[in-house]
């Protein structure tokens, strides 16, 4: 039978993978034993996410006083890193969801991970609402239960509430969506596996996953109807993050333009931190052919573009602030360029608009070097964009007179470290103990691109 | 072995040690042990003559303030009685000279836009102060505008759109690639070869011709007649249906473009249409050109630079003057059309040689295109619309017209891609598939666009600022009002989750028909806010539960797999179409024409 | 009560998809086809209904909008109602966040229980598949001989024009 390659569509799996190959690519890495490499970045994770443990704990035990927030600096790392968090899982739901929804195939090879990635992010997202609160002991106030304080219910109207509800149904929905595209993965793991503990704990995890077509096409139908969700899902996430600052009237927060814009932020920094860890998993691993330039390209495209949105937002913002002749928003956008954050600001402009365009190039986009470097730079401006929205819109407000600065703490830094040190502590124990490549997909989309002739009729 | 013994000594000598160090430091009782979850039973506060680091001078209690008055220290002599209070009127000086008018002015804006709404207007003797619920001046969601707080202009009205934008439909029924024919071959390589789609050959039958031009008649004379008898209500018309026909072609340029630039194939076989969409952009920039040129009166600021009160200065002068106004117009429009026309022409060239480097070409002038739209058409609506009220901003505005111009102008290309398909069914080569996805785009775009009004409305609702409510305050009361939900009603009803899916999905759906009365209401609906007084259809296309690729063999439309003609892709679309994933759809075709469909 | 059962075990997607039309197109019944991955086109040619799980998801995000709209509204107008920078009881825009989360909450996890339950895949369940490698790289076509007329060696032949790799006949005891 004749195999044509299409012109201009590349396939998708390189070198020719058989079914059998695909399988033991990405279960050996899982069988083997952990390299050297493995445990050196493990460890290290393990020590930053122990010393922000201690830094939390410390900070829990004697109060927010030992962050360097004052009355009108409120929020400043907590909020930040909170939105951080939650911006970097976004990419991982665009992948599995949104991708799966416009068919893109060549998402088969990143989804897994990626949906990990989302997990793990919105974990340490979520750390934050609850240790910058005065009493997280009580934190399930939060929640609407009968009680003996009244009954006193919850302030639905409030954007702290929303953020609530969007979290824990943001954490449970990639939960079970990354579940469920595990359990076929889990299945091959488990008749790949001897007998042992980790027999038993993919068989029990894979719920009996037998194969066959009749629960696969639920299973299709399922994911289709769990995409579909996910996608206004994440979209209204980081919209309700956003309001979090719209809903109030200080100039700089109280804006329109803050959904969308934050939305096309969230997934300009998920992917970016996406790509960064990509470009590792696939060295460390040997996942060349898997996740292979193509997908690089592609990712690199998403993040080109919505620098662009993010740059057109900043400017928008810019222009209305000058347009309105408002004499308090035209301030907050001198402040911000001129003022003592200044140089957060620039950072954030060179991090975000600038240097992400350089990716429109296709040659940098095919060295895989610039492309890591970039997305680092991504990742840093990021940061520095919610931490400057934030700070300066709430050090210098309406009345002068309530002006002040802010310097963060020890305590401050170690936690946002240690944020970081859980993340990557729970994906490389993802990455050890469970397929990082979406098994059942990839071998699906293995034909792509390779078309035999005559082959449906 | 050894390395448990080494553990072992290790650990014991860490705790000796822990232990030895803890007996050094005896603990100290006048310090207060960690406390954990302390629920703010003692507050950890400085006692007042308690050493405090905090302070210059290491004290807790700090001198008052130069200036400082002392409790109870009363400086004007007067007791709270209604009596010294008349003699404290007459006795007492304001130190401050009387302010001059203007400063009453600002002052009185100041109060409207900041304070009103929880003091009242009756404090500054404006208005009737509003007693609400026993609840004197409390602020509720829908402010009534003081004289400062701008509003639209309210003489903007619905006008027929449909007829304008059918009638801009009319005037572009055709202009395409010549015709070839098929040779009654089956196979993929065949169809992927020959299929292109002939638009010489579909002509608007006289029948619908003819009362379209006397549409257009009628609206001509309409125009000259109200621009004598009412203009104020004809010229923001012409505006209002200038800037939706660039809309809908803007929407055309906009589908190309993205379709290029992610390397989509399924849209090549019908990427004709949005292509003829796009030409009429000449049509809406000379629309646009005669309200802008003509009666540029329309925008308040023209002629003043001073709008209810205070004049602009500064940035917003030079940017609302009508010179610097037109040049920007004239740019917007001339980009936009340089970039529609490249692109077309360059696809149009493919036709001729099937150079795959025409392709690439496109996907470069349409990642340039996307840029230079995204920022045009933010200033461009801001300009041409948002300027309407000087006052008033909105930083999603420019999201929001982009919004609703592309599902318009989505919804017109489905329209005319049934339309074309009903005209010419032997030339137009597009499947079920097609019809799907143009459905959910359709309704993907049609979530975005009520999401975005939501934003934009919660927003200004939340914080309940005049400056900002004034957009919404017309259109929510009085008659506007009654039209808003039946114009939201179609985009809210969308949110519920696998709706459409709750057609049974196994029953055939004829997806032309429920096409066509959703994208009619789309179209319809105008651009930017006013409320057109249609219903929305509850009907969609295929659900968000339907599997795209499992409804082949039902659903075929008989009109759709005659033998395919001519048309708008190149050699190397043709390969596009081979190498397409979506191999069901190909399935359908290659099977109808298996079937030997009479010639 | 027992049948026999044909099994027939392919190596590529293609050969499982023709031989099941064939099948079909033959008029075997079919038990199952098993495979390593979801195969285009695979539900249609065993004419497998659509799932009715779109309804379900549908359902429990009507259930669950309604009743998170209601207990807003019961809990800020009827239970006690807080001035809060002074929003008006019934404050629908900003009842909406939380709604559309409850909605999307309820939807998604009530479809994934409906699927375990359904497809029943209960934690622990021993998996029984009928080969070795149908989750590595093995397609399996189960048959079902209905009556007398069945023939084995038509099948047989139908199964070598598709490159089985396998085939099997089995008695399965049903209860």
């Amino acid at each position: 039978m004749a195999v044509i390659y299409s012109v201009l569509r590349q396939p998708l799996i390189e070198g020719d993978k058989s079914l059998a190959q695909v399988t033991e690519d990405v279960c050996s890495a899982v069988a083997s034993r952990p390299t050297r490499m493995w445990w050196t970045a493990f460890l290290t994770a393990f020590t930053v996410l122990l010393m922000g443990t201690a830094a939390v704990s410390y900070q829990l035990a004697t109060g927010i006083g030992t962050w360097g927030l004052n009355k009108t600096v409120g929020w400043a790392f907590d909020i930040t890193n909170f939105v951080f968090w939650i911006g970097i899982g976004h990419a991982g739901t665009l992948i599995s969801a949104i991708l799966f929804l416009l068919r893109q195939k060549w998402r088969t090879s990143v989804n897994r991970s990626a949906e990990a990635m989302t997990l793990f992010a919105v974990m340490c997202a979520g750390l934050f609402p609850v240790i910058h609160m005065g009493r997280p002991w009580l934190a399930h106030w939060m929640f609407p239960y009968p009680n003996t304080r009244g009954t006193l219910w919850i302030n639905f109207r409030s954007p702290l509430v929303w953020d609530a509800f969007a979290i824990f149904t943001y954490f449970t929905i990639s939960l079970t969506f990354w579940y469920v595209g595990l359990i076929p993965d889990l299945a091959t793991l488990r008749d790949l596996c001897q007998s042992g503990l980790r027999r038993w704990l993919y068989g029990f995890f894979s719920l009996g996953w037998d194969g066959s077509y009749r629960t696969w096409q639920r299973y299709e139908t399922v994911c289709t109807l769990l995409a579909g969700l996910a996608t206004p899902l994440v979209v209204s996430v980081h919209t309700i993050v956003s309001w979090d600052f719209a809903t109030a009237i200080i100039p700089g927060w109280h804006t329109t333009i803050f959904p969308p814009y934050f939305v096309a932020g969230a997934i300009f920094s998920g992917m970016a931190m996406v790509l960064t860890l990509m470009i590792i998993v696939r060295k460390v691993m040997r996942l060349e052919k898997y996740i292979t330039p193509r997908h690089v390209d592609a990712m690199c495209k998403i993040v080109a573009a919505t620098s662009g949105m993010v740059g057109l937002a900043y400017a928008t913002e810019f222009f209305t602030a000058v347009y309105s002749r408002n004499p308090y928003e035209e301030f907050v956008f001198l402040n911000r360029a001129l003022g003592p954050l200044a140089w957060g600001y620039w950072i954030m402009v060179t991090c975000n608009v600038l240097i992400p365009h350089l990716l429109w190039l296709k040659k940098l986009r095919a060295n895989l070097a610039v492309v890591f470097a970039i997305s680092i730079f991504v990742d840093i401006g990021m940061w520095f964009e919610r931490f400057i929205i934030i700070v300066t819109s709430l050090e210098r407000d309406f009345l002068p007179s309530s002006w002040a600065g802010y310097a963060p703490t020890a305590i401050e830094v170690a936690t946002l470290v240690g944020s970081v040190g859980l993340f990557f502590t729970c994906f490389l124990l993802f990455c050890r103990f469970l397929p990082v490549i979406a098994i059942a997909e990839v071998k699906g989309v293995l034909s792509y691109g390779k078309n035999t002739q005559g082959v449906h009729s | 072995m050894k390395s448990r013994v080494l553990l072992n000594t290790f650990l014991l000598v860490v705790f000796i040690v822990s232990v030895k160090l803890n007996w050094l430091r005896p603990p100290d009782p006048g310090r207060r042990n960690i406390e954990y979850f302390p629920n703010m039973a003692h507050s950890a506060r400085y006692a007042a003559f308690s050493p405090n680091p905090e302070f210059p001078d290491g004290k807790t209690l700090q001198q008052p303030e130069p200036g400082a008055i002392p409790r109870g220290y009363r400086p004007v002599h007067y007791k709270p009685t209604p009596e010294d209070a008349l003699r404290a009127g007459e006795e007492l000086q304001n130190p401050f000279a009387a302010a001059p008018a203007r400063h009453l002015d600002r002052g009185t804006f100041v109060f409207t836009n900041f304070c009103q709404a929880c003091h009242g207007a009756g404090v500054v003797g404006g208005s009737e102060g509003r007693e609400d619920e026993g609840r004197p001046n409390v602020p509720r969601a829908h402010v009534r505008a003081g004289q400062y707080a701008l509003l639209r202009n309210a003489t903007l009205t619905g006008g027929p759109l449909e007829r304008d934008s059918l009638r801009a439909l009319a005037a572009r029924a055709g202009g395409g690639a010549s015709p070839n024919t098929l040779s009654g071959a089956t196979g993929i390589d065949t169809l992927a070869r020959r299929a292109t789609m002939s638009a010489e050959n579909v002509k608007l039958p006289e029948g619908v011709a003819r009362p379209l031009k006397v549409l257009i008649a009628v609206g001509g004379v309409t125009f000259l007649a109200g621009v004598f008898q009412a203009p104020q209500r004809v010229w923001p018309d012409l505006l209002m249906a200038s800037f939706f026909l660039l809309g809908l072609s803007l929407a055309g340029t906009f589908f190309v473009a993205l379709q290029y630039i992610t390397g989509a194939g399924w849209s090549v076989a019908f990427r004709r249409i949005p292509e003829a969409m796009a030409a009429l952009l000449p049509m809406g920039a000379v629309g646009l050109g005669v309200v802008l040129l003509l009666h540029p009166r329309l925008y308040p600021w023209v002629g003043t630079s001073a709008v209810g009160g205070e004049p602009f200065r500064g940035f917003k002068q030079v940017w609302l003057s009508l010179p610097f106004f037109l040049a920007r117009s004239a740019i917007y429009l001339a980009s936009w059309i340089a970039f529609t026309l490249a692109i077309v022409r360059t696809s149009r060239r493919q036709d001729q040689d099937g150079d795959p480097s025409h392709t690439h070409r496109n996907v470069r002038l349409s990642a340039g295109f996307l840029v230079v739209f995204g920022v045009t058409f933010t200033l461009a609506s801001f300009d041409w619309i948002m300027s309407l009220e000087p006052r008033w901003y909105s930083t999603i505005f420019g999201i929001y017209n982009f919004a609703g111009m592309f599902l318009g102008g989505l919804a017109a290309l489905i329209l005319l891609l049934i339309w074309v398909q009903r005209l010419a069914p032997a030339q137009v080569v597009v499947t079920d598939g097609h019809l799907h996805d143009l459905g959910k785009l359709l309704f993907a775009f049609s979530t975005f666009w009520a999401y975005i009004w939501f934003c934009q409305y919660m927003l200004i609702w939340y914080a309940n600022i005049p400056e900002e409510t004034s957009y919404f305050v017309q259109q929510v009361h009085g008659a506007w009002g009654a039209a808003l939900p039946p114009q939201l009603a179609p985009e809210l009803g969308r949110a519920l989750p696998g709706a459409p899916a709750a057609k049974d999905p196994a029953e055939p759906q004829r997806d032309g028909e429920s096409h066509d009365r959703d994208s009619g209401w789309k179209v319809a609906r105008p651009v930017f806010d006013d409320p057109a007084a249609l219903c929305g259809a509850q009907t969609g296309p295929g659900g968000l539960g339907d599997r795209p690729d499992g409804r082949g063999d039902r659903a075929v439309r008989p009109p759709a797999f005659r033998r395919p003609a001519q048309g708008a892709t190149g050699p190397l679309e043709r390969s596009l179409l081979r190498g397409k994933p979506s191999l069901p759809h190909m399935i359908q075709l290659i099977g109808c024409l298996k079937r030997g469909l009479p010639d | 009560m027992s049948r026999r059962l044909f099994l027939a075990a392919f190596e590529r997607e293609e050969d499982a998809l023709g031989a099941t039309q064939a099948s079909r197109e033959y008029g075997f019944r079919i038990v199952d086809v098993y495979a390593p991955y979801a195969v285009h086109g695979m539900e249609r040619a065993m004419r497998l209904q659509p799932s009715r799980l779109p309804w379900v998801c549908f359902l429990l995000g009507l259930i669950g909008a309604t009743f998170k709209v209601w207990f807003e509204y019961w809990t800020t107008w009827i239970d006690w109602p807080l001035n809060v920078g002074s929003k008006p009881w019934d404050s629908l825009p900003a009842f909406v966040p939380v709604t559309f989360e409850v909605m999307v909450l309820l939807a998604g996890v009530s479809t994934v229980f409906a699927f375990f339950l359904v497809c029943r895949l209960i934690p622990g369940k021993k998996p029984t598949l009928p080969i070795a490698g149908i989750t590595d790289n093995r397609f399996l076509l189960v048959l079902e001989e209905t009556d007398a007329a069945f023939d084995p060696h038509r099948v047989r032949r139908l199964f070598e024009e598709f490159n089985a790799v396998q085939v099997e006949e089995r008695v399965e005891e049903t209860r």
